[in-house]
């Protein structure tokens, strides 16, 4: 294996306040009630949060009325789309400084945030800009209304991504929105507050709660609430809409995965590989389309472990701030003792562990990349969400048994397939259960496209002319 | 007093500002019939290369992304905001319209541009029948089991 010369991003590059009040009707709040975030790759204090009570969430969502009923909603969809469009580019300009407070905060590799995270950040806003005064081509006819005051809840995996899959597609439409960023990875969404008041945006079209899930709940439940977004777990997307379920709440649900990836024979196997790489490593797995479950055909599985452990050997894992970094921290304490259970319960069951050497820095939270193999569909690790850096090895033999394999769990988020034979890619995607399929790659996303998820994935869509949707009455 | 730099107007084709190559200019006059500037009168030959280097961008501009194409229609909208003074004296020189008239037609120049950049990557969604980045494979899919509930008693109609 090369050895690589430390390449750290500087951290200067950012500079966070000691403490942070939460973000209503423009400005920010005193910091109160606070808990403490940190770098989850060196357990290092960042900054104080605030914690968000009942009386913060009434403000804020009191800001976001008042923003909806005098100003947002009374702006024309051009101005609107300007608005937007400035913090587009304004995302573009403080771009590598974002990249490196999401590294520092939420653990991931610099090249992932700088090179995927926030450029699609800058793409999301400046596509559902361009919605924004085009709202009569969205398919419901002439002047389709806004909900009002959205709540938003987003998790830790992709912070200020999500924050914009939420935020962009219910400015455009016309909605003022509550956001709550997850309690470990509050910092990029309080960045974003200070775009928005670079950007000028009127005071309380967007607010920014921090806090935990009791702050979340609160939210949710607030009675001036028109509309839910929530990407996050089953179990908790379970919680809300029960919490919602009788009132005039309409909601987007995007939730937990476990998509099967796809290996035919006939595939190119090196580039499979690499797809399956991508597909369960990136985000150190922390992806909720995550391709977890590689299903691989009989014929070619020993051949294609053998170059999958291979590859496997040359993955870095380490500082995130390093520029060669392939697998960064993992987000918290909590995650990494979950990722241990269901390994642990997964080899029990019978699955067969093995993961390279690779080096583990002292501090912070860290889980190799790791292979468990001779999994039955039974398996915990074959049925249940991991979360992480963590990729089950089944096999079939017919289209038919794949589609059955692949089919056979509660998620129907995405699935990937890998062959040369065309019929086949075709076939296959309309058999599978599954939002997304992707077909000879992995993980790709763009604004254009809706993602969302079949079954326990959750309901509604995020992206391109069906995320709009969720954001305009008269749509489902 | 310092003397006034005056503009050159001149063609543009392919990237470049070239005179005509028939050497010919013909006169601008503003509002009033005075004279504004000399201005390249395009040639046959002009038009034509004009035309071949149109043909020679256009695969390249049809085969950059929709994302790409949106960007540069609105950094033109950028760069007009930032020069709006110059169009609107132009404007006036040229037509004889209030501040206000000329203002409002730079407006609507810039609106027009970034209404236009929004479009590049929402065409297919709205007129087409596919996203521009998935691949033509997904058709819409029943939610397969629906649980249908209906009230026990109900009021009968007849």
């Amino acid at each position: 294996m090369f050895e690589y010369a430390p390449a750290p991003e500087s951290k200067d590059l950012v500079k966070f306040q000691d403490s942070y009040g939460h973000f209503i009707g423009g400005k920010f709040t005193k910091p109160s009630a606070t808990y403490q975030t940190i770098n989850p790759a060196t357990e290092q204090y960042l900054a104080a949060i605030s914690h968000g009570t009942a009386k913060d969430v009434d403000a804020a969502v009191k800001a976001a009325r008042n923003a909806y009923e005098k100003t947002w909603s009374k702006l024309d969809g051009a101005t609107r789309g300007k608005y937007l469009y400035r913090i587009a580019r304004i995302i573009q300009e403080r771009a590598r400084e974002l990249a490196v407070a999401e590294t520092l905060n939420n653990g991931k590799p610099i090249k992932e945030t700088r090179d995927v995270d926030i450029p699609l950040v800058a793409s999301w806003f400046f596509y559902y800009a361009g919605w924004a005064d085009k709202l009569d081509y969205a398919g419901l006819g002439p002047n389709p209304a806004a909900h009002g005051v959205a709540a938003q809840i987003v998790p830790w995996n992709f912070p200020l991504m999500m924050l914009a899959w939420k935020i962009a597609p219910a400015l455009a439409a016309g909605n003022t929105v509550v956001l709550k960023p997850a309690e470990t990875t509050p910092l990029t969404a309080l960045l974003f507050a200070e775009i928005c008041q670079q950007a000028e945006l009127p005071d309380g079209v967007v607010n920014i709660v921090t806090g935990f899930g009791d702050t979340g709940a609160m939210l949710v439940d607030h009675k001036d609430v028109n509309k839910v977004a929530f990407t996050g777990s089953t179990d908790v997307g379970r919680l809300i809409a029960k919490q919602i379920a009788g009132t005039n709440k309409k909601a987007t649900l995007e939730l937990g995965g476990k998509a099967a990836n796809i290996v035919f024979e006939d595939a190119a196997l090196d580039q499979a590989v690499e797809g399956i790489v991508t597909g369960i490593f990136f985000n150190q797995g922390h992806v909720c389309c995550a391709g977890s479950r590689l299903l691989v055909q009989e014929s070619v599985q020993d051949v294609l472990l053998k170059k999958l452990k291979r590859r496997m050997e040359t993955i870095r894992l380490g500082d995130p701030m390093d520029k060669n970094t392939d697998i960064g921290a993992i987000n918290s304490k909590a995650q990494l003792t979950k990722i241990e259970k269901l390994v642990k319960q997964g080899v029990k069951e019978g699955g067969e562990r093995w993961a390279p050497n690779c080096p583990m820095p002292k501090n912070g939270f860290w889980f190799a990349p790791t292979l468990i193999t001779g999994v039955s569909p039974a398996n915990t690790v074959a049925r249940e969400e991991i979360f992480g850096p963590v990729l089950s090895v089944m096999t079939f033999r017919t289209p038919a048994e794949a589609v059955a394999k692949a089919n056979n769990s509660p998620y129907g988020l995405s699935a990937g397939i890998w062959t040369e034979k065309g019929s086949r890619i075709l076939k296959l995607a309309d058999q599978l259960n599954a939002g997304v399929v992707w077909a000879n790659t992995y993980n790709q996303f763009d604004p254009a496209s809706p993602f969302g998820g079949f079954k326990e994935s959750g309901y509604g869509r995020e992206g391109g002319r069906h995320g709009l949707l969720s954001y305009l009455k008269g749509a489902n | 007093m310092r003397l006034e730099v005056k503009k050159t107007y001149k063609l543009f084709i392919g990237g470049k500002f070239p005179r005509s190559e028939s050497g010919r200019v013909y006169k601008v006059n503003d509002h009033k019939g005075e004279f504004l500037a000399n201005v390249a009168k395009a040639s046959r030959k002009d038009s034509r290369d004009a035309v071949v280097a149109a043909r020679a961008a256009q695969s390249g501009w049809a085969g950059a992304t929709a994302y790409n194409r949106g960007q540069i229609l609105y950094r033109i909208a950028e760069m007009l905001e930032g020069r709006r003074e110059q169009f609107v004296e132009e404007i006036r020189a040229l037509t004889g319209k209030t501040d206000k008239q000329a203002n409002l037609e730079v407006d609507q120049a810039i609106d027009s541009f970034v209404w236009h950049a929004g479009w590049t990557d929402k065409i297919e969604s709205v007129a087409g029948n596919m996203n521009p980045v998935a691949g033509p494979f997904l058709t819409s899919q029943p939610t397969s089991q629906p649980a249908l509930l209906q009230p026990l008693r109900r009021k009968r109609r007849l």
